[in-house]
Formats: C-alpha cells, structure tokens, sequence
C-alpha cells in the first residue's frame, strides 16, 4: 500500500459528521487506525471512510487530525496498551512530575512552541474531546501530551481553582477555615 | 478554561475513562494532588495513588516509631492503601542506651534548615535529595556491640515488618545517623530485592582502626552486608583518611572497591565529601607516616585493594558506570578527577559536582576529558572555580580554562557556579548552555571586598534572560541599589523569563568601595538602607519579579549580605545589620492565590538575641540610625523600615529598544 495514501475518517455516531483526509503516515500514530490498516484491503479503504465511534465533535476530531499530520513524521508508538497496562492503573504508579524532575526528560507540552500554539484557545471541553479521541485512537503521544498540558494548568491552584478549571461542582463541602488550614499545610509540606 | 457547572451530566473530566484520570494525576506534582482530590470522589479516588506514594517517618524512640507505624497502617489499611507506597523515608535517630556517651547521640542530628535546599522546592517532590543533603553525622561513630546490635533490632524490627507489608515499595531512603539496622536491611532483600536503598550517613563504622591494630579485624558483618546489598543505589558519604583520634578511616579505599568491584551492582548515586578532622599531635604524626594501604574487607579473603593513585587505577580492568559523582570538601580538585576518572566511566555520569578547590591543571583535565566527548551524558554540572593553592594559582588565572571547560560539555539543562568565576566563565555558560539550561546558579564568593564582574546587574540579567529561554530555577547575587531604577530593572527583567518558578537572590547590600566620592559614614548609611529588608520591601520585590501576566513564578527567596570591613567606620553596624538584614521566603500558592512571606534565618531565640544585643547601644538620637530612622516608636529597635523601590527600573530592552510597559521612564530618559 502506498505510503502517501490517503485515508478518510468519519465519526459515525454523528450523521452530519465532515468526512476528514489524513495522510496514512500521519494516521499510523493510532493504534487502532494502524490495526484496521492491517485488516482491510487496499480497494475497501480507498471506498470506505474508517469509522470513528466516539461522541466527539468535528471540531476535536479536526485538532487530532491537525496534530498527526504535523508530527506525522515522529516515531511511532509501537504497542500504548501495553504501555499503558505497565505505567497506568492504581498500583505502583509513578509519578511523571517526580520522573520529570528526576530522570530530566523532556516536557513536550513546554517545549514545542508548536503544541503551545496548538492547544491556546482550546477549552475545557475540547481539551477533553481531543483526549478522549487520541485514546479511543490509541494515540499515545497526543494522549500524553493532554495529560500533562491538564497536569500543568491544575498544578499549584487551590481547590476553588481546580474546580473552575475542571468545570467540576466541588462535592465536598469545605470551610474557609478548612481550606486555609489545607492550603498552610501544602505550603509548610511542600514549599518549604 | 471554564465555570463550575451547574450541569446534570458529569464534568467533561469525570467522563474520561480512569486509568486516563491515572494517567493526569501522575503528571501532577504531589503538593497539588491534595487540593485535587478534594474536588470529587472520582478526583479523590484518582488522586489516591499518589497521595499515598510518599512516607516519611521521624525517628526519635522505639515507643513513638511503633506509634507512627500503628498510625501509618490504620490509614493504609483503609481500601488496602498499603499497596501505593512507593517511597519510605526515615529520618533522625534512634535512642539508644549504650551510646549516652557519643556526642551526635546526644544532640541527635543536625538537620540543615530546609531552606538551604533548593531541591525541597522541586516539582520532583523526591524526598531523596532534600533528605539526602540534609542531615550531618559522625562517619566515625562506635562500632555497635552485641547488645546494642540486639536493642537496635528490637526497636527496628517493628518498620522492617512495615516494609514487607508495602508491595509496591520502589525506595528506600535511610537518612538517619546511625548505622542501617540489619533487620531493615534483611526485610528489603527478602521483600523488595529490586528496589533502591539510599543511604545518606553512609559510613562503614569498622573500617576505623588503630594505627597500631590495623587490620586485625573484618569488617563488621552487617556493615559487610550494607556494602555488598543488591540495593545499595546512592550514598552520601563524608570521607575523612584520620579521625580526630588518628583512627585510620580506610572508607575510601572501600567505596573505591565497592564502585569498582561492582560488590554493590545497582549503585548509581556517589556523594562524597572530604573532611580534615583537626590538627591534633597524633593526626599530625599520623599524616606524616606514610599510610598503610588497605587489605580488603576480610583478612581471609582480602579483595585486591582498590587503589587510590590514578597511576595504579589506569590498570584496573573496568570501569564502573555512576550517573551522579558529587565530589566536594577540603581535596584538591585535579586529584579527585584524575582518581574518579579511572574508577567510573565519566560517560554514564547525568550530574557532576565538583565542590573542592582546583588548578588550572585540573579545569584543563575536565576540559580535556569533555572534548573527547566522555561527558556526552552529562546533564547537570556543578563546579566551584576557585583555587585549591591560592600561592600557586590566582583565581583570574581559572577563567579562561574554566570557560574551555564548559563549552566543551554537551548543552547542560542545570548548571551551578560556585567560588571566584569570571566574566569569561559565564559568557562560556550562557553562550553554549543558555539554550537549554533550566536551572541556573550562579554564586560567587562573597567574602572580596570590592564587587566584581560576576555581580548581576540589569545587563548581566538581559543576557541571561535573552539567552535562556527556558530557565526555570535561577540563582543570582543582585546588587541592591537603595531601591533605585537600576535595580528594579534587575528583578523586572528576572519576571520577563517566561518559565521561571524558582528564584533565589543573594542581595548584595555593600556600598561600593570604588565609588572613591563616598565616604566611610556615606558608605555605612548606604549599606543599611540596602540592608532594611521587611515584610513589605520582599513583597515588592516580588510584586516586580512576578509582574507579567501568566507568570508561573512560585516562589522567591532573598538573602542578604554585607561587607564587615564597614565595622572600623561604625562598631554597631554588625549589630544592626544582624537585626534589620533579614532574610524571606515569599511563596505564590496558585497562579491568582495570594503570597505568603515567612522570615528564614532566625528562630526565635536567635532574633531574641539579637534585639538584646542592641541594648548595648543607647540610643542618642544623633547617629546614623536615627538619621535614617527619626524615633516614632517607644524602643527604637522597632522604629527601622524598608525605602520603597522606585516606581520606575531603568530601560530592560535593548539599547534604544521602546518599552510599552514603561512610558514614564522614556519620558525621564528623553529629559
């Protein structure tokens, strides 16, 4: 198969969905995209758009096909199930903030002018749809790039804050004084 | 990004799938994972791993040990929490009946003020630095008896049996001042053989002996064990070759064994420090005789002495593969490279501390070795450039080959400058680090009387911050400038890096010597009006730091320091330079949350101290306090304040370059 084929997706969940055209090296990012590649002929796919069955919008399907197209030429993530199996979940997990800090990795959220650009203006809600699709999609570097971009805005607020910025009611009900004292035992704990 | 909603349907967030909710909160440092998981049982529930990742425990008795423990294990038993732990910390020390006559037994550790530690503000919140920097001790301590052994095991036992029961524990980090217990030891061998034992008071006790029983013994089993644990990961060492005693100390010639030997196979971490115990009669002698080399940790089968010359190192057959060798103390610089270079391959290393007293020879060695490219991993340097002979070698003679030294190293992303570096130095380390450099440190000695080039001034803060784009930690001594335009242009070209968090000041407060039109009274006025830092004078400064909009700036500390030599023109100005120069930490909790200043330095009793030491002084109203301060208040110790920076800093930009922000000044400027 050609490698500057291009593929068509669609969200079938939304009859009036935009049909999008993604290079094939750039649709390779997803997992799943490169699995159905794997499976369907030449002659199917050059009819058929490839389904996507999420409740996104046009708009956060649009910003994923814009990010694998511009780093269509990154090194692709060979299995995100399996790495996510081995990084995520509630036991042992590491913290990728101390891993940061410790291991100097790099922030690619920070350091990429071009992801900066890419994710001002995006909202809370597109911020989610776009992370929701790269995980329906399996595509590991967007979906850690979400993760951390929502990392570094929630990071050192207060709990009114994070509310504000996750849109989420606060459940538990907290005192001035409560939420004073929490915020003086962070500060003595951690910025000491 | 949004309002709270008022909705029916869950929050976008609470829509995502839960190892995805996993996968945020460990992008989100450990401080901020508290105030998430207040906001919805689904952000608790998430945020719960982390929570629990950390444990530090503060050792003092076995009583209050078994009590935090029994404490730790009802708040972990709570939806089998137990399996979150991740990092144990231990610090402080044991009581312990048969060690009443030890000194460090009796006034327990020193712990360091925190705020000496610039790694306790790291997003990393790794306990392991902090803990690891923080804490002194005796390396010579007693070796344990038999039943000191026994009530130590007794009063371990309890944390070992802790430990087997977290089953996702990753480190260990043992940072009290006494020896591991063997039954701490044993419990992570048999339940956690792959995880990572940092020991900060490393120190093999037995290896001290008489001079005149050298080698009569082996080395205490349970120390044997420590040194040859497949945990053993990173040591903070401090080597001395005699105690105060004269006792030889073959510590070295065994960490040399241990890195070489690869007897310890995961260790990863050397910090050592080299002291001198005195000048005693017998450590003298001692010195004088030519040392006895070391036989190995067992007379049966001694192990071939891991050498101590870089001659005999060259034949040693492999090199270990450290990736951080922190070397620092009273030895000469060029010894400890050429040493260390043939005991571990200088290509593993990621951070490199040099902290000692070097030669020219010895910054052409670094740079010989860097331009073979044997530094390729290197991603943190620390040096002190300042000269180990100042008979042999001046310090400006260290610039040009300290500058050769940096821009041989691959791009550094944190780099701390220490001792007597010169203008060419820093130019080295922003021309060919500015790029990539996240944390930078510059700290000159401050004990030379007239200022040099390495103080920051606007200029110096514009290269740095037109050159280092992504500095996010920065250490600067600043000249204070009674307030005046140049200085506020200082701190607001500091705000303009765009990520910086961190930034500690050195606030230079001496009035210059070289201005020959100020006099000594003139100087000392000066001097105490850069010194009047307050609550007030700190918040502003960081008001200034952190004026630009979106700054992420966190948190600020300023230090203040003086030039004494001023006491000949003024005998109180010590005394009140002690009282007014204070010293702040001013910390941002959120980017809209409001500022907290707390006062470092001083306790109570010392600030105590000092307010009494100025009873010594009557007041008269007619010396150079009252002309700064005229008496308001009924004592007149409270009566000081701080001057308000100036409203205006002197151009930021580029020579001739218009700034939006500050219109007022061009009008001055043009005037």
């Amino acid at each position: 198969m050609a490698a500057n084929q291009t593929l068509r997706l669609q969200n079938m969940l939304n009859p009036e969905s935009r049909v999008f055209e993604v290079d094939r090296v750039a649709a390779e990012h997803s997992t799943v995209i490169r699995t159905i590649l794997e499976h369907f002929d030449e002659s199917y796919l050059a009819e058929n758009a490839i389904p996507i069955l999420i409740d996104v919008s046009d708009d956060a399907l649009a910003k994923v096909c814009e990010w694998v197209t511009h780093w269509k030429d990154l090194p692709k993530a060979a299995d995100v199930v399996a790495d996510y199996s081995k990084q995520g979940g509630t036991h042992g997990t590491a913290n990728k903030a101390e891993e940061t800090e410790e291991e100097g990795t790099e922030n690619d959220v920070i350091d990429s002018p071009w992801n900066v650009v890419f994710f001002s203006g995006v909202d809370a809600k597109m911020l989610y749809e776009i992370l929701i699709t790269a995980n329906y999609l399996d595509i590991k570097p967007l979906c850690n790039l979400c993760c951390e971009f929502i990392a570094t805005i929630i990071r050192d607020k207060p709990i009114e804050e994070v509310c504000n910025i996750l849109c989420i009611d606060m459940e538990f009900t907290i005192t001035p004084e409560q939420g004073a004292a929490i915020r003086d035992k962070i500060i003595r704990d951690y910025y000491r | 990004m949004g309002s709270p909603s008022t909705q029916s349907h869950p929050a976008p967030l609470e829509r995502l799938p839960l190892h995805i909710l996993d996968y945020i909160c460990q992008y989100v440092p450990r401080r901020s994972l508290f105030s998430l998981s207040l906001v919805s049982s689904l952000c608790c529930h998430a945020a719960t791993p982390g929570r629990f990742s950390h444990i530090r425990l503060e050792i003092h008795n076995k009583e209050k040990l078994r009590g935090d423990l029994h404490r730790w294990s009802t708040i972990l038993g709570r939806g089998n929490r137990f399996r979150h732990v991740r990092r144990v910390v231990v610090v402080g020390r044991m009581d312990d009946p048969y060690q009443a006559d030890d000194l460090h037994s009796i006034i327990g550790p020193v712990v360091m003020d925190n705020d000496n530690d610039s790694d306790s503000d790291s997003d990393s919140d790794s306990d392991s630095d902090s803990d690891m920097e923080s804490v002194d001790f005796n390396p010579g301590g007693p070796t344990l008896s038999p039943e000191h052994k026994r009530a130590q095991h007794e009063a371990w036992l309890p944390f070992a049996q802790f430990l087997g029961r977290l089953p996702g524990l990753t480190d260990l980090v043992y940072s009290c001042i006494h020896q591991v217990p063997a039954c701490v030891l044993s419990a992570l061998h048999q339940h956690h053989p792959k995880s990572r034992l940092h020991v900060s008071t490393f120190s093999l006790r037995s290896l001290y002996q008489e001079s005149d029983q050298l080698h009569q013994n082996d080395i205490d089993p349970d120390e044997f064990a420590l040194a040859t644990s497949p945990c053993l990961y990173s040591i903070r060492t401090k080597y001395e070759p005699y105690d105060v005693y004269a006792r030889y100390s073959f510590n070295l010639e065994a960490l040399a064994h241990i890195v070489m030997s690869g007897c310890a196979p995961r260790l990863r971490h050397l910090r050592l420090h080299e002291t001198l115990p005195g000048n005693s009669i017998s450590l003298v002698e001692a010195n004088w005789a030519p040392r006895e080399p070391w036989k190995g940790f067992l007379r049966a089968s001694p192990n071939p002495p891991a050498s101590n010359s870089p001659q005999q190192s060259r034949t040693a057959p492999e090199r270990a593969r450290l990736e951080t060798l922190v070397l620092s103390g009273d030895g000469d610089g060029l010894y400890h490279v050429e040493t260390w270079a043939c005991r571990t391959d200088f290509g593993a290393l990621k951070r490199f501390e040099l902290y000692c007293g070097v030669s020219v020879q010895a910054l052409q060695t670094l740079a010989s070795i860097a331009a073979n490219d044997n530094f390729h991993s290197l991603q943190e340097l620390g040096l002190t450039v300042s000269p180990f002979d100042y008979l042999e070698t001046t310090p400006a003679s260290l610039d040009q080959p300290a500058s050769l030294f940096l821009q041989a190293l691959p791009p550094l992303q944190a780099l701390t400058l220490h001792g007597r570096f010169g203008r060419h130095t820093v130019e080295a380390a922003l021309h060919r680090h500015g790029q990539s450099l996240r944390k930078l440190h510059l700290c000159p000695d401050s004990d030379k009387g007239e200022h040099d080039d390495v103080d920051v001034d606007a200029e110096r803060v514009r290269a740095i911050q037109q050159r280092c784009p992504r500095l996010e930690d920065v250490r600067l001594r600043v000249r204070r400038r009674q307030g005046g335009p140049e200085e506020v242009a200082v701190y607001r070209t500091l705000g303009r890096l765009p990520r910086l968090r961190l930034a500690t000041l050195l606030l230079d407060c001496r009035a210059p010597f070289s201005d020959p039109s100020t006099g000594d009274a003139e100087r000392v006025r000066k001097t105490l009006v850069n010194l009047a830092i307050d609550e007030k004078l700190a918040r502003a400064i960081f008001r200034e730091i952190s004026m630009p909009a979106n700054t992420p700036m966190q948190r600020l500390r300023l230090e203040t320091d003086t030039d004494h030599r001023i006491t000949e023109a003024c005998p109180e100005f010590q005394s009140w330079a002690r009282w007014i120069g204070r010293s702040w930490v001013c910390t941002r909790y959120g980017t809209s949350g409001e500022v907290t200043l707390r006062e470092i330095g001083k306790n109570k009793a010392e600030r105590k101290y000092l307010r009494d030491e100025l009873e010594q002084f009557e007041y008269e109203g007619t010396d150079l306090w009252s002309e700064i301060w005229p008496r308001r208040a009924e004592d007149w110790r409270d009566d000081w304040h701080s001057f308000p920076l100036s409203s205006h800093g002197v151009e930021a930009g580029m020579p001739g370059e218009k700034l939006d922000d500050e219109p007022e000044l061009l009008l001055r400027r043009s005037t």
